[in-house]
């Protein structure tokens, strides 16, 4: 399931190596990861479209790389960029359904499957878990992703969203409780379990 | 303060709510969708390797093409409204001929509901320098933002509301000036710039919403190759070779039968103002193969004709 493993990427710099003046090139970050930028991109949001993602965290990471100090593992900043390249994607798109009242990211098919067991292939689990994870706030959806599907450390995701480490599991813990509710309200309680 | 110990995923399985172990059920069959292929790296990384700025077309084509974004959706809904009212610059003012634009009905609603997914808005700000990254505030933020995206969003609704439905430009300049104070850094200042546009162009304000046009960052909006071709029509007489740049950018876009059209009787005047008449009689000959019928067909008839 995990794969981001931000700490070994961090000691994990190959391809990377500075332009004689010291400064890394963003050919150079490109090509040693932009392959690893692209899976994040298409797990935090599968809807959208992962190419001009990759774009955008990339001319995002071109403007900021002069600034780049080397402090934090590239990885992690790479990471940071994309979770706020992501998020902000969404929130434009949470403006559009506001001002517009549609919602271009939808599926196609919106009927609820009768129970997620009737879905039991992993294509179809993605877009029963996505699906519960798009009515959450989007704070509660990157935690989520990151440490549930992800499996990010807390000290990762500390490093890549800035949420300090002492609050992050009362966060998790609320979004568990709002993405279980999300689950009720779509589901039903599962059989046996405790209205 | 005492920290916490990190709790068990929801993969494991192991939590005493059911619904949870649900869940867990579901991140753990949970498909990873994998990287992009190289083909895919390599075209973005070609996008990257494009100069930012006037590339416009570099970037996205398809991203400009279906990237009406926030912008589009409302720029191009009030688009319609600018278009029907015939306030939109005259092509290139060499005759009197088809200046504007005739009514594009079939744009209005349709580049509403075909609005693609967004551009995005300047995320670098948000972007913690790496230094910080392990100190900064929430990522996103979005609780805290969202009662006033909410609120921004109303206000920039308003403004377009009184353009698109009330017809009325000036109200929806006032009501965009209250916008610009209210939401300085808003999330939506790009497509409020947009939308002033268009109300200066439905009040005939050209000179005005050309110096807006010139400091849009084209690349970062919906409506791209509309808007370039907006500026080519405006710069036509002041800057002819600025213009013709633009006119050749959208028609290297492939663009759609509309803007096309324009661009190409567009450039055909241009061209002939600039004293390049070959390339103005291609450009009509261009024009009168694909489009026989077209609304500048005669105009380009003749031009085509001279010797």
């Amino acid at each position: 399931m995990r794969g981001i493993n931000l700490e070994s990427a961090a000691g994990h710099e190959s391809g990377a190596e500075a332009r004689p003046d010291g400064e890394l090139s963003l050919d150079t970050v490109y090509r040693a990861h932009a392959e690893l930028v692209s899976r994040w991109i298409r797990r935090l949001d599968p809807t959208d479209d992962p190419e001009d993602l990759l774009h955008e965290v990339f001319l995002v990471a071109r403007r900021r790389l002069p600034t780049f100090r080397g402090d934090a593992a590239i990885t992690t900043w790479l990471f940071a960029i994309t979770v706020r390249v992501v998020a902000s994607r969404r929130r434009k798109r949470k403006v559009r359904r506001l001002l517009f009242g549609r919602y271009e990211g939808d599926s196609a098919d919106q009927t609820p499957p009768a129970t997620p067991e009737m879905h039991a292939s992993r294509t179809q689990a993605s877009r029963v878990l996505y699906e519960l994870l798009e009515g959450l706030a989007e704070r509660d959806r990157t935690l989520l992703i990151l440490f549930e599907l992800e499996g990010l450390s807390g000290k990762e995701i500390t490093a890549v969203t800035g949420i300090p480490e002492r609050q992050l599991w009362t966060l998790l813990h609320r979004a568990r409780v709002r993405l279980k509710r999300a689950y009720v309200e779509r589901y039903g309680m599962p059989e046996g379990g405790a209205p | 303060m005492s920290h916490r110990p990190e709790p068990p995923r929801l993969a494991s399985g192991t939590d005493d709510d059911p619904v949870l172990r649900r869940i867990g059920a579901l991140t753990r069959a949970a498909s990873d969708h994998g990287p992009l292929g190289r083909d895919a790296l390599e075209r973005v990384r070609t996008r990257l390797s494009q100069k930012p700025g006037p590339i416009v077309f570099g970037m996205p084509l398809r991203a400009l093409a279906v990237g009406v974004a926030t912008v589009g959706l409302a720029g191009v809904a009030v688009a319609g409204f600018a278009l029907s009212s015939g306030s939109r610059p005259k092509p290139v003012p060499v005759q009197p001929a088809p200046t504007v634009a005739p009514p594009v009905p079939e744009r209005v609603v349709p580049a509403v509901k075909a609005a693609p997914p967004a551009s995005v808005a300047p995320v670098e700000e948000a972007v913690p320098a790496p230094r910080a990254v392990a100190h900064q505030a929430p990522a996103a933020a979005p609780s805290a933002s969202a009662g006033r995206l909410a609120q921004e969003s109303a206000a920039l609704e308003a403004a377009l509301t009184a353009l698109r439905r009330d017809r009325d430009p000036a109200r929806a300049l006032a009501l965009l000036d209250h916008h610009a104070a209210s939401f300085p850094d808003g999330v939506l200042v790009l497509e409020a710039r947009v939308a002033r546009i268009d109300a200066n162009l439905a009040l005939g304000r050209n000179a005005e919403a050309l110096a807006l046009l010139e400091r849009l960052p084209l690349e970062r909006v919906g409506r791209g190759v509309e808007l370039r071709l907006v500026r080519a029509e405006l710069r036509a007489t002041s800057d002819p070779k600025a213009a013709l740049a633009d006119f050749d950018a959208v028609l290297a876009t492939g663009a759609s039968k509309n803007l096309e059209e324009r661009a190409l009787h567009g450039r055909a005047r241009c061209r002939a103002s600039t004293g390049d008449r070959a390339g103005a009689r291609a450009d009509a000959e261009r024009y009168l193969a694909k489009y026989p019928s077209g609304r500048f067909a005669q105009a380009l008839g003749q031009l085509a004709a001279e010797r």
